[in-house]
């Protein structure tokens, strides 16, 4: 077992129940509960909005609509467009168009369906294809080229048009949003669950109209996040500060899972059309690129969203001349958000999608051809620009070819699958191996920074605070492990405290996967510079001049001509009046880039992996098991091997619930029919693939990380890709692999089942 | 009054809202918060407990459990798990797998997997652990280390650890249970009877009441809608529509028999249809609670258990005050969630008569997820064959109208067709003409009828092979 393989902060206090989330925590108890009443019409305008019922409700104490809003009534985290309650015009079913606090949540929510509401409808754009015909958009389209790829397109030897729509997902974190504030003597203190405090800070401050100083966030941990906290908890926080501001009690907002995914944004529907050109051998001249998403009513963080689909359309490929366009839909739905891989799966799925039905096209096997177009030296420039600097893919997909048997694999299902196709047998087998290439920074490149806040006490145990939030992927664990290893101490020294605002301010996102390679180097330039500190005192009262070394719990000269236990030396150096506490700070270097241009070097480095998955479709019902999934994966030198093998397999199961059983449907009127995990079904244990392998490439990041580590939480997520294409490769099986059918995302059991059948009833030639 | 002991010590509530649940009640009265609300449906598992009445415990989702149905019941929650500074094993090896990463979740995934240390006998297999967890979402781990530390925590588990033989309040608790007036106020009462004439005369006194056993759809009205009772009726507390019974050949199912108890049962008689059907019923917590009689009396067309029973011909004895009667199942659906009972009248048992072929009997379900997830389309079968030629056919669909759907108009067509010239297409355009199904969340239209073709398709296959 690697020595740094440790469990969890939380581990203990999780399996025995006493790891509290904000909901847990006990509240006064005046508290008021806050519920808020839904838009029942995707657009229109608010012709009657009487709320004397809801008012007269048993246990109401207050109701506020947009006009009582004492500051900003917008809430957009980069752009405006999110009304914290509407205001006069509603843009989705669902949409908060008055809020109500009552003395019980119960109260609360049976008030809030009281309201009478009358609407004067207005057209309402519902898709992608609508958007686009009407060309509706949240933000400015782009257009990022690079070479004249329509002019390699037209002389390419083969080319290929794909299109694809890929649906999105919901986050079904366990913990559903929540947020409570409390009154003090001079602000408001709000305990939420988010990804972002500073952003809650920030928002909550202006709805107020208060100044930032008054406000304190703080975030123990979240119960699962992906993206869905990072700009969707600010309203609930911005709403229980406000009620508690108005009414001198403490104020609680916890949204029953219903409303949470009804009213709360997922991630994005996208509607993709590649064009790709071939030569003669298979490799790429040209790609030509349609990316358009499905953004909602507003812009959120639609920006990045769409601009990673389109990093991420090239996934591991070399696109010798690039035309991509991006366009952010709007559409008369909930306000699409980050999670997991911010638009990047989307993109990327659009790639593999297209590269399994070019292999068919060319007759080339699809492993073959994706390996002839990796990055490569001289063939290393993605389509915005920047290089592509370690290419360790190819070395990583052979190596795991061969831990998973691959080939000698796929011929055996092959040859079983034509068998079969000569029996009334109903199973079929689908083999694939997909590799994933992620970037690894914020595009917006002024996110880029961490703060840190380091206490070592006089008993020797140590505090750290940083910007980061805790969502269950580690990070606390992680950045208390930087930590104890500066410091030479073990990891049971050190205590993280929750995220506040009031301890680090400023901070950026927990997001874009970045957040232990920040906030891990803030606590270590922290932790250096309290080292200093201490060398300056053992100059000075030691008579031991140069570095300390710090190890085993002890300090001692570098040439072990003494040592002294850490805990001891650090209250001598207290008596010697030696700062103890410092602040770090980092900031990721050699990153920029032209958003409108679309060139630069948004990314800091990549990180990399593959996976093969197999799977059995029943052909008579479209059912299926993913029974065999092997990966390897790249984090660099892992700063905590267990959880990164967790990320990995949590990310994995959670990709492959995205492309097989999670379906996100609405109605004809824009309302969503899947709205619990009554109908909106994640994995289950039964879903964990039974032999799934995991391991981790070895190899240190090239870029100066925190201790050579890689960034893991997003990029795993994006392995699943195997599974679906592993999926089509079972239906193309019913024609003998003549033909490689359309496939929906989510492939569910009854799209496994139609494309199993086209591809049994497929008459034509090979395509 | 409501008695109810919590993790050993014994509390008393005058009176509550009917709907109040005992997650509330863990949560809001109490302050054990270890207990999770994920959902409020039923669906996640994160308020998973243990609870018990008399000596066995099982699993269940607190959030939608009626307070009311805990009368006299013992409850225990994941802050009761360690006895001191010593982990559960299932606790220790939870963080030893990294079982955990948000934590949310894992309290729920502790409970189940203690509780299922706690059956006689509990298999440790990878499978048994998989199906132990199956009512419990996680959405970080991705499970493998969920089912290593399950596997590893189970085997190394006390059976006793809850030591029952400690409990104090034993007679406190009996006593509670034989109360039936749980709480009472004004427009909110709740009732839990302990017999079934009890039952049959309060029911009938006070028809405008709802009557409730594992309340695991009920309940959702409370949780999701927020609705308010005025009156529940409680019959988990009978122990006589508990029982299953032989007469002669026939079986004779208590109305208030759980899934669970089904599952145990069935698992003797080596029945595959039935075996699939359960292993694919919600998830453990709601086999535990949920009840037949519920499921059949709720009148929903995606239901399970109606197809298999109208397939088996069931009758079911129907009581209202002292009166019995009796009743084809197949009669007793009348529109969408419609079904002949009177106000004031339940089920009280379901006759199958017998002897029943239980390997001539055949189950298909398709729904998204294969495991713990409501049925897009059911279908069952019965076909007698003997010499390779049909004598009796019959086919029952649920999914396919808006009540469950016995097709005694087409199990003639197939009487007398021989193994080697059944007309499959024929039956396939049978179907196609006559089954108007729903295109919904679950399934489109085109493929619920796609579904009920070829599960007929395989049970014939499989009924003359």
């Amino acid at each position: 077992m690697n020595e740094h393989a440790l469990p969890h902060d939380s581990a203990r206090q999780h399996v025995t129940g006493s790891a509290l989330y904000v909901d847990d925590v006990p509240m006064p108890a005046n508290t008021l509960h806050i519920a808020t009443g839904l838009a029942g019409c995707a657009h229109g305008d608010i012709k009657r909005l009487d709320l004397a019922a809801v008012r007269a409700a048993p246990g109401v104490v207050d109701v506020i609509t947009a006009a009582d809003i004492p500051g900003e009534l917008d809430v957009g985290p980069v752009f405006p467009g999110d009304p914290l309650l509407a205001d006069g015009c509603v843009e989705f079913i669902g949409q908060p168009i008055f809020a109500v606090a009552a003395e019980t949540q119960t109260q609360a929510l049976r008030a809030a369906a009281l309201a009478d509401v009358e609407y004067e409808p207005r057209a309402a754009v519902l898709s992608v294809a609508a958007a686009l015909d009407a060309e509706l958009f949240v933000l400015p389209t782009r257009d990022w080229q690079q070479n004249d790829a329509d002019a390699a397109l037209a002389d390419a030897a083969h080319t290929l048009t794909s299109e694809l729509y890929v649906r999105g997902q919901e986050h079904f974190y366990l913990e559903g949003q929540v947020a409570f504030a409390l009154p003090q003597d001079d602000g408001i203190y709000v305990c939420t669950s988010t990804q972002h405090p500073s952003e809650v800070q920030k928002l909550v401050a202006r709805v107020l109209d208060q100044p930032l100083h008054r406000i304190q966030i703080e975030c123990r941990r979240m119960g699962g996040a992906f993206g869905g906290k990072e700009s969707q908890a600010a309203p609930l926080a911005c709403l229980a500060a406000l009620f508690a501001e108005r009414n001198g009690r403490a104020a609680k907002y916890r949204m029953p899972r219903r409303d949470d995914m009804v009213q709360t944004g997922k991630r994005h529907d996208f509607a993709i059309r590649s064009e790709l050109g071939f030569a003669a051998d298979g490799r790429i001249t040209a790609g030509r690129f349609d990316i358009a998403g499905k953004c909602g009513y507003s812009p959120d963080l639609s920006e990045g969203i769409v601009d990673r689909a389109m990093f991420h359309i090239d996934n591991a490929y070399f696109l010798p001349a690039s035309r991509l366009r991006g366009y952010p839909c709007k559409t008369h739905t909930v306000s699409n958000t980050a999670f997991r891989g911010f638009g990047g799966p989307q993109g990327m799925l659009a790639i593999e999608a297209a590269m399994d039905e070019a292999a068919y096209a060319l007759g080339i096997d699809p492993l073959t051809l994706r390996k002839r177009n990796l990055y490569r030296p001289g063939a290393d420039r993605t389509p915005y620009g920047q290089k592509v600097e370690q290419l360790i893919l190819p070395d990583l997909i052979e190596a795991l070819e061969n831990r998973a048997d691959y080939a000698a694999r796929r011929a055996a299902i092959e040859a079983a699958n034509k068998a079969a196709n000569q029996t009334t047998g109903s199973l079929r087998r689908g083999i694939a191996l997909t590799p994933v290439k992620f970037g690894i920074s914020f595009t917006t490149t002024h996110l880029n920074q961490a703060g840190a806040l380091v206490h070592v006490y006089t008993d020797g145990s140590i505090e750290v605070s940083h910007g980061g939030t805790e969502m269950g992927q580690g990070l606390y664990t992680k950045v208390a492990q930087v930590v104890a290893r500066a410091f030479g101490v073990s990891r049971e020294s050190v205590r993280n405290t929750a995220t506040r605002t009031d301890k680090v301010p400023n901070t950026s996102p927990t997001a874009a996967s970045a957040a232990a390679d920040m906030n891990g180097f803030a606590a270590a330039d922290a932790c250096n510079r309290i080292k200093s500190a201490l060398t300056a005192y053992a100059a000075d009262y030691r008579n031991h001049q140069g570095e300390l070394h710090f190890a085993d719990g002890y300090v001692s000269a570098p040439d072990g001509s003494w040592r002294e236990p850490f805990a001891d030396f650090v209250k001598a150096a207290y008596m010697a009046r030696t700062p103890l506490s410092a602040t770090g700070f980092y900031a990721t270097p050699d990153i920029h880039f032209d958003k409108v241009a679309g060139k630069g070097r948004p990314f800091y480095y990549f990180a990399h992996g593959a996976a093969v998955s197999e799977v059995e479709i029943d052909i008579t019902s479209g059912a299926y098991r993913v029974n065999r999934v092997d990966i390897l994966h790249d984090v660099g030198d892992s700063l905590n091997p267990a959880i990164d093998r967790g990320q990995i397999e949590g990310g994995f199961v959670q990709g492959m619930g995205w492309l097989t059983t999670e379906e996100l449907l609405w109605d004809d009127d824009g309302r969503i029919i899947s709205d619990s995990p009554a109908n909106y079904k994640i994995p289950v244990a039964a879903d964990c693939p039974a032999e799934f392998n995991v391991s981790l490439y070895d190899a240190p990041n090239p870029a100066p990380t925190i201790h050579r580590s890689k960034a893991v939480g997003e990029p795993p997520l994006m392995l699943a890709i195997s599974v679906w294409c592993a999926l089509r490769d079972a239906c193309a099986s019913l024609s003998d692999y003549r033909h490689l059918p359309p496939l929906a995302v989510p492939a569910t059991a009854e799209q496994v089942y139609f494309a199993a059948r086209a591809s049994r009833d497929f008459k034509g030639a090979s395509t | 009054m409501l008695t109810i002991q919590v993790n050993n010590q014994l509390h008393t509530l005058d009176a509550f809202p009917p709907e109040q649940t005992l997650l509330d009640f863990l949560r809001g009265n109490l302050s054990l918060t270890g207990t999770k609300e994920g959902c409020a449906s039923g669906d996640c598992g994160a308020c998973t407990v243990l609870v018990g009445h008399g000596g066995e415990v099982t699993s269940l989702n607190a959030c939608i459990t009626p307070l009311g149905a805990l009368q006299g019941g013992r409850v225990y929650t994941v802050e009761a798990m360690q006895k001191d500074d010593t982990l559960h094993p299932v606790q220790a090896a939870m963080i030893e797998a990294h079982g955990s990463q948000c934590g949310f979740c894992t309290p729920g995934f502790v409970m189940s997997l203690i509780g299922h240390s706690l059956t006689p006998d509990a298999a440790t297999d990878r499978n048994s652990i998989v199906e132990a967890i199956g009512g419990n979402l996680c959405r970080c781990t991705g499970y493998k280390p969920i089912i290593a530390a399950g596997m590893r925590g189970c085997a190394a588990a006390d059976p006793d650890w809850l030591e029952p033989e400690k409990d104090r309040q034993a007679d406190a608790l009996v006593a509670a249970g034989e109360q039936t007036r749980v709480s009472a106020e004004p427009k909110a009462q709740y009732d839990r009877p302990s017999d079934l004439g009890a039952l049959a005369d309060l029911y009938a006194a006070a028809p405008g009441a709802r009557l409730v056993a594992g309340a695991t759809d009920l309940w959702l009205e409370a949780t999701q809608r927020q609705a308010a009772f005025n009156h529940i009726i409680d019959l988990s507390g009978i122990t006589d529509l508990r029982a299953i019974e032989s007469d002669g050949d026939d079986l004779i199912i208590g109305a208030g028999v759980s899934h669970a108890q089904l599952q145990a049962y069935f698992s003797q008689l080596s029945c595959g249809a039935i075996a699939e059907l359960l292993s694919r019923f919600g998830s453990p917590q709601v086999r535990n609670r949920g009840t037949i009689g519920g499921n059949l009396g709720n009148a929903s067309p995606i239901a399970d258990w109606p197809p298999l029973l109208l397939c088996l011909e069931a009758e079911l004895e129907l009581r209202h005050g002292a009166n019995t009667r009796h009743l084809p199942l197949l009669s007793f659906y009348t529109g969408y969630r419609q079904t002949e009972l009177a106000p004031g009248e339940f089920i009280s048992r379901i006759r199958i008569p017998g002897p029943v072929d239980w390997r001539s009997l055949h189950f298909h379900k398709v729904s998204k997820r294969i495991e713990d997830d409501i049925s897009s389309v059911a279908g069952a079968f019965l076909f007698t064959v003997q010499d390779g030629v049909i004598q009796s056919a019959r086919i029952a669909y649920g999914g396919m109208a808006a009540t469950p759907l016995r097709l005694t108009s087409l199990e003639p067509q197939l009487q007398g067709q021989r193994r080697d010239n059944v007309d499959l297409d024929a039956m396939d355009e049978w179907l196609a003409a006559n089954l108007a199904p729903i295109s919904d969340v679950r399934a489109s239209a085109r493929y619920r009828l796609a579904m009920a073709q070829n599960m007929l398709r395989k049970s014939l296959e499989a009924a003359l092979s």
